[in-house]
C-alpha cells in the first residue's frame, strides 16, 4: 500500500509539473496552452535520442533536452500565440490554435522518433527506496525531491525577482505592466519558455521510472486535470492537485478496476468544476 | 506580400457563393454519377457536418465554447445501439430516444455546466468529453469497453434500407438540410438576437429582460441533440459503435470544421467538415506526411482566417503581426 | 449635513422604492443607507462627485447588484433579489453607462433585441413559423423604423452596430432601451461623450420621454443638464445621501456646495457657457 501511495505521489508530481506549466502561462498571458503535453514528450524523447543515436553523455543530454523544450515553447510562442494574441484573438482562437499546434508538433515528432515508448537510464543508476511491502526505483523520490525544489525556487523566483514581479505584474493586468514599461510579449515568451522547459523535465524525470514516447497526451490532459482541479492560476495548485489525480490513479488502478481510472479522474474533476471552478486553491476568479 | 495577402483575401470574398454552390452541386451530384467511394466520402461529411451545425449554435452563436459535442454523440451512437441490439426495438424508435436522452442529458449537464465563462467552461466540457471516453471503454456492462457493441440494425422505411448507402446518403443529407434550416430559422428570429446579446454582453442582455440561462441551455440542448441523431445514424449505417469514435480528437475536429467554415455563417459547417473530412484525402498521395501537410494548413488558415472560409468581415492579418514590438512602427509619431 | 425634506408624495405602485441600501465591496462601502425613489412621469437626478457611489446605485437599483442590507421594491416585486431580467419584465430597463451595442448585430436588429419580451411563443413557434410569431416579428419590425426615425438614427438601420460613433452609439442604447417599453428608465450618464449639439437633442429626447409617462432617473456629471430637466435631485457623497429635493433647493443646500457644486450659481455658469 506504501507503494500505491509512493508511486501515486511520485507520478502526481509529474502532472504537477505539466499543471504549473498550465497556471503559469494562464496567469501570465490569459491564454491557456493546449499543447503542454508536448514538451512533455519532447523532453523525454529528445533525451532519448541524444543519449541513444547522438552517443552524447546523459547529463549533458538531460540539460539539452529541457532545453530543446524551452526552445519549442519560444517558437510556439513566436509562430502562433504571438500573432493571435496581437491581434487581440477571441480565446477560442488560440485555444484551437494550440490544439492544432500541439497536434501538428506531435505528428513531426513522431515522423522523427516514430511512436516506440522508450525509457531513459535512472538519474542515480541502481538506486532504490526501499518501502514496507517491496522496492521501487529511487528516480519516484527524485521526481518528488525535483519538484519540490522547482516549486520553491519559483516561487522564490516570482516573489523576488525583477523578473518574477514583472511576471505577476503581467498576470494582473496587462495593459498596465505595458504602462510600466515591461513588456507584455517579452514576458509572454519568457512563461512559455518556463512551462515548456517544465514540461521537458516532467518528460525526463518519469521516463526513467516508467516511459517517455511522442505521444504523451495523457501527461498532457492529467496536467490540466491537475491545475483546475487546484486552482488554475496558482503555483501550488497543480501541486495537490496533480498529488491528487496521482493518488486516484494510483489506487483505482490498484485496487479497483484498472479502465476505472480515467474515468474517476474525470468524474471527480467534473464535479469540482461543477462546485468549485476555480479549484481548490484558487480565488473566485474574474474575467481576465 | 501584404497585397498577396489583401488580393488572396478578396478573390476569397468573391468565391464564397461560389463555394457553397459548388459544395451543393457536390451534393447533389454524387450520388447520381459518383463512384461508391465519392458517396461515402460525401456520407461522412454530412454526418460530421451536422454535430458541426449544432457547435455552430452553441459555440459560433451563443458564445460558449462547448467541446461536450462528442459526449452527446456518444449517447446518440451507444443509445441505438443499446436499444436495438440489447431491447431489439426499432431503429428509429432508438434514434428518437437516444435524442430524447440527450436532450434531457444537456438540461441536466447545462444548468450547472454553463453558469461557467470563457476558459473554464471549455475545461468543463473538455473534461466532459474525455470522461465520455473513459466511461465507454470503463462501463463494459453497458457499453462493451473497448470491443463496443455491433450487429446494430440499419435504419428502414418500409422496403428502402439505409443500410444501402446512397440511401443513407440521403437520408443523412436530409438531416443536414434540416439542421441548416433550424439554425437559420432561430437565428433570424428573436431568438438569435438574444444568442448574441447573451455571447457579446449578458448584462445588456439581462437589462432588457433576456434570461441569459435559458437561452444557453436552449442553444446546449439543440447543439446536443444534432450531435445525437449523427452519432445514431452513424452508428446505424456502419452496425458498430466503439469507444474510439468519440475520443478527443474527434472532438477537436468539430472545432476545426466549425472554424474553417466560419462559425458565425449558416453554411460554414458544410464546407468546413467537407474539408477536413476531404481534406487528408487530397494528399494521400504522399500517406507519410498527409497529416502533417494537412494540420498546417489548418494551422495556417486559424492563424490567417480568423472567420474561416465563409466568414467576412476581419481585417486582414498583416505580416506585421509577427514583427518583435521593439522595431519602430511607421504609423506611430516618434 | 443638512439633508433636505424627503418627498412627501404618496408612492404609488409604479415607483421604484429603495430603502436603506447598503453596499460595500471588501472594506470600502460604496453605498450606504441610500433612499431613493423612482416614480412614473417624473425625472429624477443623482448627482456626485467621482466614486460618491452613484453607479453601484444604479447598478442595485435594476437589480444587477444585490445590496448587503436595505430592499428595493418594484411595487410587489423585490428587484434585489429577482434580478435585472425579471425587472425588465415589470418594465424597468436601464442603459449602460460605456455605450454597449451588441455588434454583428445592425443597429435595426439591436432595437429588435429591445423588443425581446414582446415575442411570447417559444423557440418552437419559430420553427413552425406560426402566425402569431410572424405577426409579432412583422409588428416589431414596423415599429423599429419609426422608433430610429424618432431618435434620429433612420438612415442607420441596416449598419453594423459596432461601427457607429461614440455619439450614435449612445443614441442607440436609449432607442433600444425605448424599444423596451419601459415604465421606469434608469439613464447611466447619457451624456458622457456627447458634443453640445448632442446634448441639446438629448434634453429634448428625455424630455418627450418622460411626457409620454414614463418615469426617468439620470445619473450624470452633467449639472446644468440636470437641473434644467429634473423635477426631483439627489445628491450623493462618498456613499450616502447628503441631499434630496428639487433643483433649486439643491442648489442653494450648503452641504451640496461643500461638497460639490462650489459656490458659484449653477444658471449662472450655465448662461455663461
Amino acid at each position: 500500500m506504501t507503494i500505491v501511495i509512493a508511486i501515486g505521489i511520485a507520478t502526481g508530481c509529474v502532472y504537477a509539473l505539466v499543471g504549473i506549466g498550465f497556471s503559469l502561462i494562464y496567469r501570465t498571458t490569459g491564454i491557456v496552452n493546449f499543447a503542454q503535453g508536448v514538451f512533455v514528450a519532447l523532453g523525454g524523447m529528445s533525451a532519448y535520442w541524444l543519449t541513444s543515436v547522438k552517443d552524447w553523455p546523459y547529463a549533458l543530454a538531460l540539460v539539452a533536452a529541457v532545453g530543446l523544450s524551452a526552445l519549442a515553447g519560444l517558437a510556439l510562442w513566436l509562430l502562433v500565440v504571438l500573432p493571435l494574441w496581437r491581434r487581440g484573438a477571441e480565446q477560442v482562437s488560440v485555444l484551437m490554435a494550440t490544439l492544432v499546434a500541439g497536434a501538428l508538433a506531435t505528428a513531426l515528432l513522431q515522423k522523427w522518433l516514430g511512436s516506440q515508448p522508450r525509457t531513459l537510464p535512472e538519474w542515480i543508476a541502481g538506486l532504490r527506496l526501499k518501502l514496507p511491502g517491496g522496492s521501487i526505483t529511487g528516480q519516484y523520490a527524485l521526481v518528488v525531491i525535483a519538484t519540490v525544489v522547482l516549486v520553491v525556487v519559483l516561487a522564490a523566483f516570482l516573489r523576488w525577482s525583477t523578473l518574477g514581479r514583472s511576471m505577476r505584474a503581467c498576470a494582473a493586468s496587462r495593459e498596465t505592466a505595458a504602462l510600466l514599461g515591461i513588456s507584455p510579449e517579452r514576458i509572454g515568451a519568457l512563461a512559455m519558455m518556463l512551462s515548456a522547459a517544465l514540461g521537458g523535465l516532467a518528460g525526463i524525470l518519469i521516463a526513467p521510472a516508467q516511459y517517455t514516447a511522442t505521444d504523451a497526451t495523457v501527461y498532457g490532459i492529467f496536467g490540466f486535470v491537475a491545475a483546475v482541479l487546484g486552482g488554475f492560476g496558482t503555483l501550488i495548485g497543480p501541486v495537490i492537485g496533480g498529488i491528487v489525480v496521482g493518488l486516484v490513479q494510483a489506487f483505482v488502478g490498484r485496487y479497483g478496476n484498472v479502465e476505472y481510472e480515467t474515468l474517476t479522474v474525470f468524474a471527480l474533476l467534473l464535479i469540482l468544476m461543477t462546485f468549485r471552478p476555480q479549484g481548490i486553491l484558487g480565488s473566485q476568479w474574474s474575467d481576465h | 506580400m501584404r497585397r498577396l495577402a489583401t488580393t488572396a483575401h478578396a478573390l476569397l470574398a468573391l468565391y464564397r457563393p461560389l463555394i457553397v454552390a459548388a459544395t451543393i452541386v457536390a451534393v447533389v451530384v454524387i450520388p447520381i454519377g459518383g463512384s461508391r467511394l465519392w458517396i461515402y466520402n460525401m456520407l461522412n461529411v454530412a454526418i460530421f457536418a451536422l454535430p458541426v451545425i449544432g457547435l455552430a449554435v452553441i459555440t459560433g452563436r451563443a458564445g460558449q465554447v462547448s467541446f461536450a459535442q462528442t459526449t452527446f454523440m456518444a449517447i446518440g451512437g451507444y443509445g441505438i445501439a443499446i436499444f436495438t441490439t440489447r431491447l431489439g426495438w426499432n431503429a428509429w424508435l432508438g434514434l428518437f430516444l437516444s435524442a430524447l436522452i440527450a436532450a434531457a442529458a444537456a438540461v441536466v449537464i447545462g444548468l450547472p455546466m454553463l453558469r461557467l465563462r470563457g476558459h473554464y467552461l471549455a475545461m468543463g466540457t473538455f473534461a466532459l468529453a474525455l470522461g465520455t471516453t473513459s466511461f465507454a471503454l470503463a462501463a463494459t456492462f453497458l457499453t462493451g469497453g473497448s470491443i463496443g457493441i455491433s450487429g446494430v440494425p440499419a435504419l428502414e422505411i418500409g422496403s428502402v434500407s439505409f443500410f444501402d448507402q446512397r440511401n443513407a446518403y440521403f437520408l443523412c443529407w436530409a438531416f443536414v438540410a434540416l439542421g441548416l434550416v433550424v439554425h437559420a430559422l432561430l437565428y433570424r428570429s428573436y431568438v438569435g438576437r438574444a444568442w448574441r446579446a447573451v455571447a457579446l454582453r449578458e448584462d445588456v442582455a439581462a437589462s432588457l429582460g433576456v434570461n441569459n440561462q435559458w437561452f444557453k441551455v436552449l442553444a446546449f440542448t439543440i447543439a446536443a441533440v444534432m450531435a445525437s441523431v449523427a452519432g445514431s445514424l452513424y452508428v446505424s449505417i456502419t452496425s458498430y459503435v466503439s469507444p474510439d469514435l468519440y475520443d478527443a480528437g474527434v472532438g477537436v475536429n468539430l472545432f476545426v470544421m466549425l472554424f474553417i467554415g466560419g462559425r458565425a455563417t449558416l453554411f460554414g459547417p458544410v464546407v468546413g467538415a467537407a474539408i477536413v473530412t476531404l481534406g487528408p484525402q487530397v494528399f494521400s498521395g504522399i500517406a507519410e506526411w498527409q497529416n502533417i501537410i494537412f494540420l498546417t494548413i489548418l494551422l495556417v488558415v486559424i492563424l490567417f482566417l480568423p472567420n474561416g472560409l465563409l466568414g467576412g468581415g476581419a481585417p486582414v492579418p498583416r505580416l506585421r503581426q509577427w514583427l518583435p514590438t521593439a522595431l519602430p512602427r511607421k504609423d506611430v509619431a516618434a | 449635513m443638512s439633508v433636505a425634506a424627503v418627498e412627501t408624495a404618496r408612492e404609488t405602485e409604479a415607483d421604484l422604492v429603495a430603502s436603506g441600501v447598503r453596499k460595500a465591496f471588501g472594506g470600502v462601502v460604496a453605498v450606504d443607507n441610500a433612499s431613493i425613489t423612482v416614480s412614473e412621469s417624473r425625472i429624477s437626478g443623482l448627482i456626485g462627485p467621482n466614486g460618491a457611489g452613484k453607479s453601484t446605485l444604479l447598478s442595485i437599483l435594476s437589480g444587477f447588484l444585490r445590496p448587503d442590507a436595505g430592499t428595493v421594491r418594484l411595487g410587489e416585486l423585490d428587484v434585489a433579489r429577482r434580478g435585472p431580467a425579471t425587472a425588465a419584465r415589470h418594465g424597468l430597463i436601464r442603459t449602460f453607462q460605456a455605450a454597449a451595442p451588441v455588434r454583428s448585430l445592425s443597429v435595426g436588429d439591436n432595437v429588435l433585441l429591445g423588443m425581446h419580451l414582446r415575442f411570447t411563443g417559444g423557440p418552437l413557434a419559430v420553427l413552425l413559423r406560426t402566425p402569431t410569431m410572424r405577426a409579432q416579428e412583422r409588428q416589431a419590425r414596423g415599429e423599429v423604423a419609426a422608433l430610429l426615425e424618432d431618435i434620429g438614427l433612420s438612415d442607420l438601420q441596416d449598419v453594423d452596430a459596432g461601427r457607429l460613433t461614440f455619439g450614435q452609439l449612445r443614441f442607440l442604447e436609449i432607442a433600444r432601451a425605448l424599444a423596451a417599453r419601459p415604465r421606469l428608465l434608469l439613464l447611466d450618464e447619457p451624456t458622457a461623450g456627447l458634443n453640445t449639439v448632442e446634448s441639446d437633442r438629448l434634453t429634448a429626447l428625455i424630455t418627450s420621454i418622460s411626457g409620454r409617462g414614463v418615469g426617468l432617473l439620470v445619473v450624470d456629471h452633467n449639472v446644468p443638464f440636470l437641473f434644467a430637466i429634473c423635477d426631483r435631485i439627489t445628491v450623493m457623497n462618498y456613499g450616502s445621501i447628503i441631499a434630496e429635493g428639487p433643483p433649486s433647493e439643491i442648489e442653494t443646500d450648503p452641504a451640496v456646495r461643500e461638497a460639490y457644486l462650489g459656490t458659484e450659481r449653477i444658471v449662472e455658469v450655465a448662461q455663461a457657457e
